[in-house]
């Protein structure tokens, strides 16, 4: 195994508001997250970790506790409010990412992470076909031919056992736990080194029962950070 | 008449204004450029983007020709070729070759266009992002980052549904390796005129308040697939009934016993071919 992380996440904040000079004061005390007298969430706070290649890295924490804001911002979702991310997939790991312009932050989603959202609707295009959203982060990816895409899909869906026959419906139509799982194929289909999963598996349990199958296939890739 | 109006309608500042919006556009190859497009008198939809440049492009000497759908003599261009004629008074002509501008809805003529020409194409919705992303501040950034995914997922979407690309018209073309447009609603069959056109293309959207450009010698590639190469209409096999010419754009005519025949659907140029065939003849 190598001796560099994959990722490598240094004092990472993420705050939802401008703060005050009551709560920039370290010494005055919060009402858990959350600054009594502005308001400000303190979602992230002081966040490191290093995860190598072929490690699974899970963070555990109450609902609340900033897990979700935590992989929106290391995605690019939210801009991240104070720290560092290394990825080794890019100029080596030496070049802070949260710092890159969006140009180099969208290259970065669609070549290096895969993301899997607590929540299908952040995930997926509900009125899109379910190979079509696949498509979109293949095509994203510089995957430009249709007999490619389809085949990645293909063997993807079935994956997580969603049927051929069924991949040209949308998302809309589908249980909480398919969309889930044409997510999880969707953040597959650009082989990523990296794979943020946000609670995958939630709403998947009764339905899914290949999910050990899932996560064994999915741990095959460099590395992944779920909760 | 003409001399209640200013010429070409418009009053110089408001010219000056509109052809600065042209001017950053042809600067930009493909990029939207934002106008305060004016209220005209003519419906919104039937060409105000197309006119407004018309208006501040002709000069004293320009011969206009308009078109739509290929026809000179439509009602929807007769009454934008009156309203300019009233307000300029200069000539107009239904022969491309002789043309100085032209403004056309849906179709580039069959004959090829040239440096001293200028063709301005009339848009609905400029904005080839749009059914992908409702919102201009997102599709703004989406140009902005050369985020064009949406725009080939729209196309892979129709494959998946008809199997093939079923774009009759208005298919997104990337221009100058930078930005996408649309190219108005001209047919496929239109699309490669635009490339490396020695004639300047103006695109104007009057609802919509957008002007985009194609400068002459540009590269503009439509998009498509590496396994599905970009392909036109083929009318290489079909004769028109009237001129007899073959591979233009053609419209088909299904007569009262089923019989289908073909007519070239530029009709300007149809009506030189069919005069060309009885000089020949004689
Ligand atoms: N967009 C937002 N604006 C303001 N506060 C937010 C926003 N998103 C999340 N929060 C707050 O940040 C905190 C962490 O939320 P979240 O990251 O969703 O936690 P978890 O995923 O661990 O349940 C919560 O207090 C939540 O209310
Ligand atoms: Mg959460
Ligand atoms: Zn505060």
């Amino acid at each position: 195994m190598s001796d560099k992380p994959v990722i490598d996440v240094k004092h990472l904040y993420k705050q939802f508001g401008e703060g005050c000079s009551y709560c920039r004061n370290k010494e005055n005390k919060l009402a858990g997250n959350y600054c009594p007298v502005c308001s400000t969430v303190y979602a992230c706070r002081d966040i490191s970790f290093k995860v190598y290649p072929g490690e699974i890295l899970g963070i555990v924490g109450e609902s609340g506790s900033g897990k979700s804001s935590l992989m929106k911002c290391l995605y690019f979702d939210l801009p991240s409010s104070g720290g560092e991310v290394f990825l080794s997939a890019y100029e080596k790991g030496s070049i802070n990412v949260l710092n890159e312009s969006n140009q180099i932050k969208k290259k970065l989603r669609d070549y290096i992470f895969g993301m899997i959202y607590q929540n299908p609707y952040d995930g997926l295009r509900m009125n899109i076909s379910s190979v079509g959203n696949i498509a979109e982060k293949c095509l994203a990816a510089g995957i430009m031919s249709i007999k490619d895409i389809l085949s990645i899909s293909e063997g993807l869906l079935k994956k997580v056992s969603i049927p051929k026959e069924r991949m040209r419906e949308i998302p809309k139509k589908f249980s909480g736990g398919m969309q889930q799982r044409v997510q999880i194929a969707k953040a597959l289909s650009n082989n990523p080194p990296i794979l943020l999963l946000d609670e995958p598996m939630i709403g998947c349990s009764v339905e899914f029962k290949d999910e050990r199958g899932v996560l064994k296939y999915l741990t095959r890739k460099q590395a992944m950070l779920l909760k | 008449m003409h001399d209640k109006y200013n010429f070409a309608f418009f009053d110089e500042g408001s010219k000056k204004e509109i052809r600065r919006t042209i001017l950053k556009a042809v600067a930009i190859p493909g990029y939207q450029v934002p106008f305060a497009s004016r209220e005209m008198p003519v419906a919104r939809g039937w060409g105000t983007g197309g006119l407004q440049i018309t208006l501040v492009c002709i000069g004293q000497d320009d011969i206009l020709k308009v078109i739509d759908q290929g026809s000179d003599e439509s009602v929807n261009a007769v009454s934008i070729k009156k309203f300019i004629k009233a307000t300029t008074g200069i000539k107009e002509t239904i022969d491309t070759e002789e043309a100085t501008i032209i403004q056309s809805r849906h179709r580039i003529p069959e004959e090829k266009l040239r440096e001293d020409q200028i063709l301005v194409l009339q848009v609905p919705t400029p904005e080839p992002l749009r059914n992908f992303e409702p919102s201009e501040a997102r599709t703004k950034e989406l140009h902005a980052n050369q985020d064009y995914t949406g725009a080939w997922l729209m196309l892979f979407e129709q494959i998946m549904k008809y199997g093939n690309i079923s774009t009759g018209a208005d298919h997104t073309v990337r221009v100058n390796d930078r930005y996408i447009a649309v190219p108005s609603p001209i047919p496929k069959f239109d699309n490669p005129k635009m490339d490396n056109s020695q004639c300047l293309i103006l695109l104007g959207a009057g609802r919509e308040k957008k002007i985009h450009a194609i400068p002459p010698y540009t590269k503009v590639k439509s998009i498509d697939f590496e396994d599905m190469p970009f392909k036109v209409e083929d009318f290489s096999d079909k004769v028109c009934h009237e001129c007899g010419s073959s591979g233009v754009f053609m419209d088909e005519i299904i007569n009262r016993d089923g019989s289908t025949i073909y007519k070239c659907n530029d009709t300007s140029f149809c009506l030189k071919q069919k005069e060309r065939g009885r000089l020949n003849e004689r």
